[in-house]
């Protein structure tokens, strides 16, 4: 068996599809998830946030802490009812009324994530649940999508890491055969009637303006609203992000050096 | 205003702003009335309310009219202000409020 994917150097590649199911062992177990905090912070005006632990992708940009990389090494396991208490606990806490899971991917786990949001949906302290995906998972099972849509709080945003093949692997570790799968999401997403937007890394530093331009008219061939409605994200020197850009290669300080837009 | 006219400023200001603000905040910010179609979704961010409006039968028509008209621009402006960096109180994590 292969070594499990932990932070990237230029070249690797796994199945992001096989790196989700042995991401799973370590982060569920009996319908409860591993999760490392619960707390609210300031983005989307104030949200807030259960921090799940895993992911399937292995991007070098990426902002969450090592739990992404060391799933075994971090957090604790929640029940889905315990972490809808805690959410809706730092909901009240902070007097906000949105929430979302953050950190790892929110897709692993499926029936722990579907519990919570069962759940969810009964508790008035929370009007509008996030999830942000990468849209590996929701792509390579579109009844996933059908499953989610149908929650009235539920909003979906997944983020999309490249625009072509090549780039997709070069910045996630994830095979170039897999690239389609989040823009398979996407379409899965409009045809089941989801609420939901579009995010990509778009950073200049990390992708050219041609790959962007790319992205975007292949969003607009799906639909134009979701192209022009496409979120931009920008890189910034998170912990994490430093450390794995040291490990793949690049000299953060140089990165960050040069002007974002 | 047309409600397509409407819609186009919407998603022209969601460039400045699209999540970390309520529609209704960017709205007064810059003096802009919340069109008919959008109303009931103020306190959403920008972005997400106008995903919720499309998801609508109703606003929807005058929506992907106006993202038509809107695509070349978002293309050729190349990668807007809408992002993290340098926003006091846009780091994620473990924080609080």
């Amino acid at each position: 068996m292969r070594a499990y994917p932990r932070m990237i150097r230029r070249g690797d590649k796994f199945d992001p599809i096989e790196v989700a199911r042995r991401t799973e062992e370590v982060v569920c177990r009996n319908g409860a998830r591993k999760y490392t905090a619960f707390y609210a912070t300031g983005v989307y005006g104030g949200i807030a946030t259960g921090y799940a632990v895993g992911c399937c992708l292995r991007c070098f940009f990426c902002w969450t802490d090592l739990s992404r990389d060391f799933p075994e090494a971090y957090g604790d396991y929640y029940t889905a009812e315990e972490a809808c208490e805690n959410i809706v606990r730092a909901a009240r806490r902070w007097r906000v009324c949105k929430a979302r899971i953050s950190g790892g991917e929110p897709t692993l786990c499926r029936k722990h994530l579907l519990e919570l949001l069962e759940l969810i949906e009964d508790r008035d302290e929370v009007k509008l649940f996030i999830l942000e995906t990468n849209g590996i998972l929701f792509g390579a099972d579109e009844s996933y999508v059908k499953d989610v849509a149908g929650f009235k709080k539920v909003y979906v945003r997944v983020s999309l890491k490249a625009g072509e093949p090549e780039a997709f692997e070069a910045r996630t570790g994830a095979s170039r055969d897999f690239f389609e799968l989040p823009f398979r999401a996407v379409k899965a997403l409009l045809d089941s009637g989801a609420r939901f937007h579009v995010a990509a890394m778009t950073d200049p530093r990390i992708m050219p303006s041609e790959e962007r331009e790319r992205l975007i008219r292949e969003l607009a061939e799906i639909e134009e609203f979701l192209a022009v409605n496409l979120e931009e994200e920008v890189c910034d020197p998170y912990d994490g992000t430093l450390a794995r850009m040291k490990f793949y290669g690049l000299d953060p300080l140089e990165f960050f050096r040069r002007k974002a837009p | 205003m047309t409600p397509q006219d409407a819609m186009k400023v919407l998603l022209m200001l969601a460039e400045v702003e699209g999540e970390d603000v309520a529609l209704e905040s960017l709205c007064i910010a810059f003096g802009v009335e919340v069109p008919q179609e959008l109303r009931g979704l103020e306190d959403l961010p920008p972005r997400v309310a106008l995903a919720h409006a499309y998801a609508r039968r109703e606003p929807r028509s005058s929506l992907k009219a106006a993202a038509s008209e809107v695509l070349r621009w978002k293309i050729e402006a190349g990668q807007g202000p809408n992002h993290s960096s340098g926003k006091a109180g846009r780091r994620d994590g473990p924080s609080t409020l």
